[in-house]
């Protein structure tokens, strides 16, 4: 993955020295070395965000709200808070899990909250109802969107599904599937898909929706080969918009852009470290599940981990991570546009200002 | 102390490595059987106790799955047209009469639902022992989302739910899916649900028999563990997640079998106690989950083992008990032995009268104490009888040896007999095969011109024979007393022998008489061997005859006399049969040939003493130490003329006569002639011819030589050497007598035949020679009487 990582740390401070009084960044420091730098000093405890703090003022509180109850899915801010990227950042960050109750959005726009986390379908849809958002981070680059589909009910290629029962979910994001569906001139029944895939495994359906981070494991663990499987991938079909992102109300992006910058950076900064001690993260994820009374277990866990990873930090190259490209949102309003979801959507700039910046 | 070879270590060793090898094999062999018996039947228990224990959960949860379908039905009757407050009093009476339900729920579709219901989802449930209420629905209507609704909706069936968490509590739940209206326009409506706690399969599950290291598991179809001992792996895990986190495919080959719907029963390594155990599962009836037992093998094994050790330790301890016995029993018969060789010992070193061991009992060892107490007294029986047998046979030793000595004194043995005689040479040897013996010689001077020698072989050997033995030399000295005549003397002594011997014993014998002034040697022989006569050139001659009859025997036994005359240097050889019949070890015979080559010897020509002494070594060296079987005797007899050689003829001077020419004298004077002979040992035959030549001679000088009647002598002389010769002269009228004589007439009748002549004849007839010569006026006629024939 990262070409280089053991540039000595010492000659990676004198230039973070150099490039950073005035926290102007380089353009040709690559950022996987400035990621590195960042979690290494980051854990050295030197005080890279000193601007943040002001002089020496308490550190900023900030309330997260993550978008489901604790998995892997955000293994990068367990890891942010446990090792102190946070801190160092000058935050004093609280994560919110949410559940089957008031979404993340809700914690966002009631005040609960912050940030909250939400896919990018869903920060487009919900966009403006009733406050505008800002994208302050894009962590998840691509999309795990898929639909699962027995084999031994004849479900080879996308167009045996047509008339038979598929279940998926029914928010903003599954627009995918609509726009699937249509491409491929199929009309399945449409099953609403809830907190678990146990219809499917009962085999009231001949389909179901997935991420392959997560239900497409769980029907693993519940006994089922992957080769009585036929999986349709969304990205395969064009469908692939990137997932998980961080969000605040724009007024708050307005009001404390350092905080969003730097909330960015650290939790990056946690995902690196997750990239890095996988297993360390694997324990401290098991901990918070067990700590909220989740159902967990250890190989789920690491696969959740290692998908979510390969999302979060995706090996191919030219991808800026954290970031939100101009294409990806434009792409998936058009989409969504198309599906007839939405019907407009605000400029890219309005959308995620801190991105507006680099061209 | 004890070698390996005595009888208590042979005993233990032998009895303990048996029976130990016979408590290993049992051992081995029961816990193997046993093992595999006990493996077949804690495969079936297990087996047994998954579908009883599913049987249970069936009963139980049928119970449930009744109360749910009879309020649905319920329900459905009234065409969901019942009032709230109804349905909340059929849930509470519900929950009432059913312990086991945790909570009950009717979830109704908002499009189907009654109005007037303030909640679409009334949830009466269990806080302690208070029964509650909640409205599940809320403002979200989340009730539409969850499980339980949905899945009983799609797929058109009751549903037993994944097990799962609702605040805080562990449960699963029944939905029993209820519709409103009639076929075909029969829409689902919602459904009714009954939750049960996770807890209560957990006390029923942990009730069951499954040994310490058993347990029980109910898995959902997804293999999710609905009830589990391990805490943590409920919900959390499923079989397959476990196989996963383990990288073990056949773990989850195993879940795939599990969840196929027929009951099986497989190996298996528990996750609680990692004992290798059986699974034994089997579906539930009621639901889609399964049940399953484990039962540790390890543990059964381990009981297995701890039995076998048991065993082990019983048997090791039965080990010791049966040594302590053989030890007891070894010592039982060892020490009875070792004082049995104790007193073997002491009797062995000749004390008799120890103490033996007390027999105890009826045993092998008590027989044999009573057989070596019976031996010893035996012995102490036979010890004194030999003592008598012994002591008696010593007294009979050295009577014996008295005898021995008392038959030696029998025998002259004194060498040279006569020192002071130089014409004789004697040696004699008796050398007896027992200490008394049968054998005799014996010597003694008649007077001092004779000696009587006598040899003698009793039959038999030992005592009886020398006590016969000296009977007869008694005999033989006391005849000797009043005969001279050796034929006379053995008739003496047989007579007297005869007399009085029932034991039907015999002697042979010889006796002689030698002169010693003629060498003439009177002789008669009572059966015994033939002695020899060695010349000085070493030729030997026999003496066979004459030869009587044994002695002893025949009451009136006739014995003649015979004659010979020993020159000087002739040795004469008397022998016994123990000398001929010596035997050597190939029982060959010495033999009359081998005595008469060994006399012809050189070394036989030196003195009697060396002669004898010669032959005896000659005997020995035959014999070569074969045990000596007869009496060896030898009496040799050598006759030496005091002056230098002469010839061999008489040395005595003529002895005279005078007879008067009358027939009395001439009878005296033939008297006095034959008692001459007598003392010169000649023989009757001898004397007989002499008589006669007397006779026919004298008779015709007295009847013809004198005409006139007037006494006149007629001298006689008579050589008594060789030739023997008598010589008459006569002062008669001179006739020759070999002339003169008329011839005899041989024939014709006796009376007419004419007296004369006839004498002469016969004279001539007999050998002898006459001579006449007529000198100095007288006639002198000299008859010369021939040597006897041998």
């Amino acid at each position: 993955m990262w070409t280089d990582t053991r540039t000595p740390m010492k000659q990676q401070t004198t230039t973070l020295r150099g490039r950073f009084l005035g926290f102007q960044r380089s353009r040709t420091l690559s950022v996987s070395r400035f990621l590195t730098a960042a979690m290494l000093v980051c854990l050295s405890g030197r005080s890279v965000f000193a601007q943040v703090k002001g002089e020496d003022k308490k550190p900023a509180s900030v309330r997260i709200a993550l978008q489901w109850l604790p998995q892997s899915q955000f293994a990068g801010f367990y890891m942010a808070i446990e090792k102190g990227c946070y801190r160092e950042a000058g935050l004093d960050v609280v994560l919110l899990h949410t559940g089957p109750g008031p979404s993340s959005h809700d914690f966002l726009v009631q005040g609960k909250a912050d940030f909250s986390t939400l896919f990018l379908a869903d920060a487009v849809f919900i966009n403006g109802k009733p406050a505008a958002l800002a994208n302050v981070a894009q962590f998840s680059q691509r999309s795990n969107l898929l639909l699962v589909a027995w084999k031994d009910m004849g479900i080879e290629k996308p167009a045996d599904l047509d008339g038979r029962p598929v279940s998926y979910w029914q928010s903003a994001f599954s627009m995918a599937f609509d726009v699937f569906f249509r491409q491929q001139h199929i009309h399945p029944v449409a099953i609403p898909q809830h907190y678990s895939v146990n219809l499917f495994l009962k085999r009231g359906v001949a389909a179901c929706a997935a991420m392959t981070y997560n239900e497409y494991h769980r029907i693993y663990q519940a006994g089922v080969d992957y080769d009585r499987l036929t999986v349709f991938k969304m990205r395969d079909f064009g469908l692939g918009f990137p997932e998980d992102g961080l969000y605040t109300l724009t007024e708050t992006a307005k009001r404390k852009p350092e905080v969003c910058r730097a909330l960015r950076e650290a939790t990056l900064a946690g995902w690196e470290y997750a990239r890095q001690h996988p297993d360390e993260a694997v324990e401290t994820v098991l901990r918070e599940s067990r700590r909220a009374g989740v159902p967990v277990n250890r190989p789920h866990t690491r696969w959740m981990l290692s998908h979510v990873l390969d999302s979060v930090c995706p090996p191919e190259a030219g991808v800026r991570r954290g970031h939100l490209g101009r294409s990806a949102y434009t792409d998936t309003v058009r989409s969504m546009i198309g599906a007839g979801v939405i019907s407009q959507a605000p400029p890219f700039e309005a959308f995620a200002p801190f991105e507006a910046r680099v061209p | 102390m004890k070698g390996f070879n005595s009888i208590r270590q042979r005993l233990l060793t032998w009895v303990l490595t048996v029976a130990g090898l016979i408590l290993v094999a049992v051992i081995v062999w029961s816990y193997l059987t046993s093992r595999h018996r006990l493996e077949a039947e804690m495969e079936a228990k297990a087996v047994f106790l998954a579908d009883g224990a599913a049987r249970q959960i069936d009963a139980q949860l049928g119970i449930l799955q009744g109360v749910v379908h009879g309020m649905a039905l319920a329900l459905e009757s009234q065409h969901l047209t019942m009032p709230f407050e109804q349905v909340r009093a059929l849930q509470t009476e519900c929950l009432e009469k059913n312990p086991g339900i945790y909570g009950v729920c009717v979830a109704l579709e908002p499009e189907t639902a009654p109005s007037g219901w303030p909640d679409l989802a009334p949830w009466g449930y269990r806080e302690g022992k208070a029964l509650v209420y909640e409205g599940l629905s809320g403002s979200t209507r989340g009730h539409l989302r969850e499980d339980w609704f949905g899945l009983p909706k799609h797929l058109g069936r009751p549903v037993w739910s994944e097990p799962y968490e609702w605040k805080g509590v562990l449960m699963v739940t029944y939905s029993v899916p209820i519709y409103s209206g009639e076929a075909p326009k029969r829409r689902f409506a919602g459904v009714v649900t009954c939750d049960l706690t996770l807890d209560w399969l957990d006390r029923m599950i942990a009730a069951l028999p499954l040994g310490k290291g058993g347990y029980g598991l109910l898995i959902s179809r997804n293999a999710t563990y609905v009830a589990h001992p391990l805490r943590e792996i409920v919900l959390n895990e499923t079989v397959y997640s476990i196989a996963e986190e383990r990288n073990d495919p056949e773990l989850r080959e195993t879940g795939h079998q599990m969840v196929a719907g027929k009951p099986g029963i497989i190996p298996f390594k528990s996750f609680v106690s990692g004992d290798l155990s059986w699974l034994a599962y089997t579906p539930l009836r009621s639901g889609d989950w399964i049940m399953a037992a484990i039962i540790s093998r390890d543990e059964m094994n381990a009981a297995m083992i701890q039995l076998s050790r048991n065993q082990m330790a019983i048997g090791l301890l039965g080990l010791l008990l049966l040594a302590l016995a053989i030890g007891r029993i070894a010592r039982s018969i060892t020490r009875p032995l070792a004082k049995l060789r104790d007193a073997a010992n002491t009797l062995a070193g000749g004390n008799l009268d120890a103490p033996l061991p007390e027999p105890r009992g009826r045993d092998e060892v008590a027989h044999l104490t009573h057989a070596f107490a019976g031996m010893r007294d035996n012995l102490r029986r036979y010890v004194s009888d030999l003592r008598e047998t012994t002591a008696a046979r010593e007294r009979m030793s050295s009577e014996l040896r008295i005898a021995h000595d008392i038959q030696m004194g029998l025998v002259p043995k004194t060498f040279p007999a006569f020192p002071s005689r130089n014409d004789l040479d004697l040696y004699g040897v008796l050398e007896p095969a027992r200490e008394v013996g049968g054998d005799f010689y014996d010597f003694f001077l008649l007077d001092d011109d004779r000696i009587a020698v006598a040899i003698g072989d009793v039959s038999g050997k030992g005592v009886p024979a020398a006590l016969f033995m000296a009977v007869t030399r008694s005999f033989l000295r006391s005849a000797f007393k009043s005969e001279t005549d050796p034929a006379a003397v053995m008739a003496n002594v047989n007579g007297e022998l005869v007399e009085g011997n029932d034991t039907c014993m015999f002697v042979t014998l010889f006796c002689a008489v030698l002169d010693l002034a003629t060498g003439r040697l009177r002789y008669a022989n009572a059966g015994h061997n033939p002695p020899v006569i060695r010349y000085p050139d070493g030729s030997v001659e026999w003496v066979a005859r004459p030869r009587g009859p044994v002695a002893g025997v025949v009451p009136k036994a006739v014995y003649e006399d015979g004659t010979l005359v020993l020159s000087a240097d002739d040795t004469l050889i008397l022998y016994t049969d123990g000398v001929t019949e010596a035997m050597n070890a190939a029982e060959e015979l010495y033999g009359e040939k081998r005595m008469s080559d060994s006399l012809a010897a050189p070394a036989c020509g030196g003195d009697c003493r060396a002669t004898t002494e010669r032959m005896l070594v000659d005997i020995r060296a035959f014999t070569q130490g074969a045990e000596q079987s007869d009496d060896i005797t030898l009496l040799v007899i050598k006759s030496r003329k005091a002056s230098a050689p002469t010839p061999p003829a008489c040395p005595a001077e003529p002895h005279a006569f005078s007879v008067e020419n009358n027939f009395a004298d001439m009878e005296r004077v033939m008297d006095d002639v034959e008692a001459l002979l007598d003392a010169r040992l000649f023989s009757a035959k001898r004397k007989y011819s002499v008589r006669l030549a007397l006779d026919e001679l004298l008779s015709n000088v007295i009847k013809y030589a004198y005409d006139d009647a007037s006494v006149h002598r007629i001298a006689l002389k008579l050589e008594l050497g060789i030739p023997f010769a008598l010589t008459i002269a006569d002062d008669g009228k001179p006739f020759n007598p070999l002339e003169d004589a008329p011839h005899p007439i041989l024939d014709g009748p006796v009376e007419d035949r004419p007296i004369g002549g006839l004498g002469l004849h016969i004279l001539q007839k007999m050998g002898m020679k006459l001579a006449y010569r007529r000198e100095n006026n007288r006639n002198v006629l000299r008859v010369v009487i021939p040597e006897d024939e041998h």
